[in-house]
């Protein structure tokens, strides 16, 4: 369903309901993984979801159309994404790198992880990048995205999320190639 | 030979060689860095085996199907459930004033534990204090159930205190730089 279709629905009263039934099913996939991506437990990216939609609905009437529809969302995933990391953070009393640490070790044995040695030994790298390295990296690498959506995504200017995405794939694949 | 038999030479057509041909706009400026883009993946582990993109992550069973359920009962239904105070039936809040009192009772009327000798032990306090702690209680009671605005306050203070952290995060963190406007949505 075009975005512009489920913008206009929802602002009918009538039709706001399933307008937002569609948006959910059209993209609680896509900001699961990103979440997924970012705080690797299922638990967490669950949590973050919901509330991800939870905003979406308070604020979609105030979305002024100067970005996407997807791209805003994305911007609401991320922002919460981190948050999550950071009250984990506070909650653990840990430092964000100790938080990586433990991430990285949920990935050996946490529940509903499945992958090879090489898939996991790729998320381990990714979760060494620092912050907005690991992000551009998850959204150009994986989920594809453009430059210009990551740039209006996390506010930042094309050039420099270039930069980190050549630094990013540089590092990891060191880390892949080590041993 | 054409129809009326005049021969065309292309040497005496020089329109022919024009390119006819058109491409999108600044498509040349970004051919030499799609070129150096493409060849760098080439050579990249992470472009030549594609099983890497593939997440090592799992769901439950039935996760999304359950999850949008999920989604719509926290926000379309909660919304579709808020009935205006006016609006609510007075068993509600009779129930609401019994539960108070009942509270309240509980608290006056539970034993407190006695010392170890046995004894009351209120035997050596006397009435006026006694009279002072009861009324200070009351009082502790009253200023929570009458008083709830405080509590907006106090959650008030906590969110703008997350703010801040959060702003503060973004500050120190130099892997942040991004300038999230956090609530610019």
């Amino acid at each position: 369903m075009h975005e512009q279709e489920i913008l206009t629905e929802f602002k009918q009263p009538s039709t706001r309901e399933r307008a937002f039934r569609k948006l959910v099913s059209a993209y609680q996939e896509r900001v699961y993984w990103h979440v997924r991506k970012i705080v690797i437990t299922h638990d967490d990216a669950d949590d973050v979801t919901q509330e991800v939609f939870i905003k979406v609905y308070k604020h979609l009437d105030e979305f002024k159309e100067n970005s996407q529809l997807f791209t805003w969302i994305y911007r609401i995933a991320t922002n919460e994404a981190l948050n999550q990391l950071k009250r984990i953070k506070r909650r653990t009393a840990l430092s964000i790198d100790d938080v990586h640490k433990e991430l990285s070790n949920h990935l050996t044995h946490g529940q509903l992880i499945n992958g090879d040695e090489i898939q996991m030994k790729l998320q381990k790298a990714v979760l060494k990048l620092p912050e907005k390295q690991r992000l551009v990296f998850n959204m150009k690498y994986f989920d594809d995205l453009k430059y210009e959506e990551i740039a209006e995504i996390t506010g930042t200017s094309v050039g420099a999320l270039k930069a980190s995405f050549h630094l990013a794939v540089k590092k990891v694949e060191e880390e892949l190639n080590a041993d | 030979m054409n129809k009326k038999g005049r021969h065309i030479k292309l040497e005496d057509q020089p329109e022919l060689a024009k390119n006819i041909f058109e491409v999108p706009e600044g498509y040349f400026d970004r051919l030499n860095k799609d070129i150096l883009e493409a060849a760098e993946r080439e050579d990249s582990t992470l472009y030549k085996n594609e099983k890497l993109k593939t997440l090592p992550f799992e769901v439950p069973q039935n996760y999304f199907e359950e999850l949008t359920e999920e989604i719509m009962a926290k926000t379309v239904g909660r919304e579709r459930k808020v009935v205006p105070l006016y609006k609510q039936s007075p068993m509600r809040w009779l129930a609401v004033a019994a539960s108070l009192v009942l509270i309240a009772s509980f608290y006056f009327l539970s034993p407190k534990a006695l010392p170890e000798n046995n004894e009351s032990g209120l035997e050596l306090v006397s009435d006026d204090t006694i009279i002072d702690y009861l009324n200070a209680q009351q009082a502790f009671q009253n200023d929570i159930f009458s008083d709830v605005d405080s509590f907006d306050l106090i959650l008030d203070e906590i969110i703008a205190e997350e703010l801040n952290s959060f702003a503060d995060l973004l500050t120190t963190n130099a892997e942040l730089d991004y300038h999230f406007e956090y609530f610019d949505y």
